[in-house]
């Protein structure tokens, strides 16, 4: 298992080089000379100076590549291009925010997707598996910030039961909290949850056909016992769904939390874009990426403690 | 598309004794037989009929729209977020602008926009997930590498990256979809072709003396392309919702253009004052996502040949039965 696991780990680092050139190599998308791009058009020679400073524009690609990865890996993302902070300290500021929304989505998908796949899948044909399959069919098909608009329009403008937009730090208490975090986990889980309860629902009927589950309904074990041995056999492929909803769900959140108004990296890379600030749009990704090749080695690591039998 | 993958079932079909009573559309050509599988296809399944139904429906309403119907750009100033009428079906926009012929406009748009992405995942993924499978080895862990680097960055996250580089589009915002979406086909193709590799046939073929350009033409690409068409068809519905998203905050089509996806992003605007605009391009969206979704579904299980006899064999039953 040990070696299994260091092995993993090992892995991470060509991951980890890659992704950091593909963010890098982001910059290097924009067309032209990119100081110029980024002053404008009537920018004064000695403003294309700095900001081609700022940027070491007259460095070979290699030394630019070197320069800024040994500085991000320090934890140092460098200048914003629009505020002149700290692009570290802004994502910083952001990222609970997003995390908040993303865990909200990620439970709910848990609390709702597993159970409701799980009963579809041992009563397959009943009304509650009809009821959840057609549940996950919308799911997956409707966009999320629609259903974001949607529930905006409901139970903020109408009904006034939840505020329409905005967010509140965890620090305000969980009430507080909860009531901010409620409708964008919603629009943004809706998808993950219907991921999770399709896939749970056809992780249970297969296991549930197998030949072992026949054995031990045959030599009269009660349904508990049953559940029980079935639990255990759709865990890892459930697991893996669950993993793979968190890249989902932050990819989501760059436009769920536009609808909500909600400040974190999400809303932090869209305006980022239209004002221009190459350097933070690049920050953001690479922290993404971060997150969720974090995400996949918790995910793989944990398999490989909970099942032995992956090598 | 969907009649190169029915080919491949051809000799399967051949081989299985449910087609002795069809013997003669053996002596069909080859084109005739592939009309004759997907006529069969969508007689048999709902979610076909659905999914194919709509797309064919909204696509001849786009064409007639352009003929006949009002410019989706002509603003009637009388008229400003009114509900629907006999002049506006659905009613008009913030610009007075009439939102059904934009509805109409828009789902060319969109649906261009999902072929782009679309096409480039499969002109990337295929391709080197065929040369990873197929040569193994370096090639393999190379590509495999690069793919799993690629899946690690959020799409939309690296569309928005790409986007915000390039500058705001819809070719370049659906060329950076297209992009996040290889990796996957790329995986899909490379185990199918692994799995494909080791059979029999294949190395019949070998002993044969056929060339390598040959074998993977003839037996591994029929053989191994399945999974990936039920995966194309659903990627058309994830393509579909990232256009509209993208357009939704601005980064993709670009006014006056109409998509679905910034007709929303204007609903959004006047969300308090007027939220049934937001209601048409909402549902049809959503509509053609399913559409896409249930065309994937129905094919998994059309194409795929334990689960097809499993239905024939019931239908047979049932017509024995009465």
């Amino acid at each position: 298992m040990f070696r299994s696991i260091v092995k993993r780990l090992l892995t991470v680092v060509p991951t980890l080089l890659l992704a950091s050139i593909v963010t890098f190599g982001l910059l290097k998308l924009i067309p032209g000379d990119p100081a110029t791009v980024i002053a404008g058009d009537n920018a004064t020679p000695a403003r294309l100076a700095e900001i081609r400073g700022q940027l070491h524009l007259d460095e070979s690609l290699p030394q630019q590549y070197g320069r800024w990865a040994s500085h991000a890996i320090r934890g140092d993302l460098g200048t914003s291009l629009y505020s002149t902070t700290k692009i570290a300290t802004t994502i910083q500021a952001r990222l609970p925010a997003t995390l908040q929304i993303t865990l909200g989505a990620l439970l709910l998908s848990v609390l709702i997707g597993i159970p409701l796949g799980f009963i579809a899948g041992w009563r397959s044909d009943s009304a509650i598996d009809k009821a959840a399959r057609t549940i996950s069919t919308v799911g997956i098909g409707i966009p999320n910030f629609w259903l974001g608009m949607l529930l905006v329009t409901v139970f903020a403008l109408k009904l006034h039961w939840l505020p329409a937009v905005g967010f509140h730090g965890i620090t305000g208490g969980l009430g507080q909290t909860a009531k901010y975090v409620v409708l964008p986990a919603i629009a943004l889980g809706a998808a993950s949850i219907a991921e999770t309860t399709r896939q749970t629902r056809s992780a249970v009927l297969e296991v549930r056909n197998k030949d072992f589950v026949r054995t031990l309904r045959a030599i009269g074990l009660p349904n508990r016992t049953i559940f029980k041995h079935v639990a255990k056999n759709i865990a890892v492929p459930v697991f893996t769904v669950v993993g793979l909803q968190a890249s989902r769900l932050l990819g989501a959140t760059v436009i769920v939390e536009a609808v909500f108004g909600i400040n974190g990296i999400g809303s932090l890379v869209v305006d980022s874009v239209s004002r221009r600030d190459y350097p933070m749009v690049q920050g953001v990704v690479l922290v993404m990426a971060l997150l969720i090749l974090f995400v996949n080695l918790v995910v793989d690591i944990t398999y490989r403690i909970v099942d032995p039998r992956i090598r | 598309m969907t009649s190169s993958p029915l080919t491949s079932d051809a000799p399967l079909a051949e081989g299985s004794p449910l087609v002795v009573n069809e013997a003669p559309s053996r002596r069909q050509t080859p084109n005739r037989r592939r009309a004759a599988a997907v006529g069969s296809w969508l007689r048999s399944d709902r979610r076909a009929q659905f999914g194919v139904g709509f797309l064919v429906l909204v696509l001849l309403a786009a064409f007639a729209a352009k003929l006949f119907a009002q410019n989706p750009l002509t603003q009637d100033l009388n008229h400003i977020l009114d509900g629907p009428s006999g002049k506006h079906w659905l009613g008009t926009d913030d610009l007075g602008r009439d939102v059904f012929s934009r509805l109409l406009g828009g789902s060319l748009v969109s649906l261009r926009a999902s072929c782009i992405a679309v096409g480039v995942a499969l002109l990337i993924g295929v391709p080197l997930g065929l040369l990873a499978g197929f040569r193994g080895g370096i090639t393999d862990e190379i590509v495999m590498r690069c793919a799993d680097t690629l899946l690690a960055f959020p799409g939309l996250v690296l569309a928005v990256g790409v986007v915000a580089m390039l500058g705001p589009g819809l070719t370049n915002a659906m060329v950076a979809v297209g992009i996040v979406f290889a990796p996957s086909l790329a995986r899909l193709m490379r185990a199918q072709v692994l799995s494909v590799k080791e059979h029999l046939y294949v190395e019949a073929a070998v002993t044969f003396g056929s060339s390598t350009g040959q074998i993977v033409k003839r037996h591994i690409i029929p053989n191994a392309v399945q999974p990936v068409i039920v995966q194309t068809s659903l990627l058309f519905a994830l393509s579909l919702l990232a256009e509209a998203g993208l357009s939704f905050i601005g980064l993709g089509v670009q006014p006056p253009d109409p998509s679905w996806g910034s007709m929303l992003g204007r609903a959004y605007r006047f969300m308090q004052t007027a939220p049934l605009q937001m209601i048409a391009p909402g549902l049809i969206v959503m509509i053609t996502a399913l559409a896409f979704n249930a065309i994937g579904d129905s094919l998994r299980d059309e194409l795929d040949p334990i689960r097809r006899r499993r239905r024939r064999f019931s239908r047979t039953d049932a017509s024995v039965v009465p």
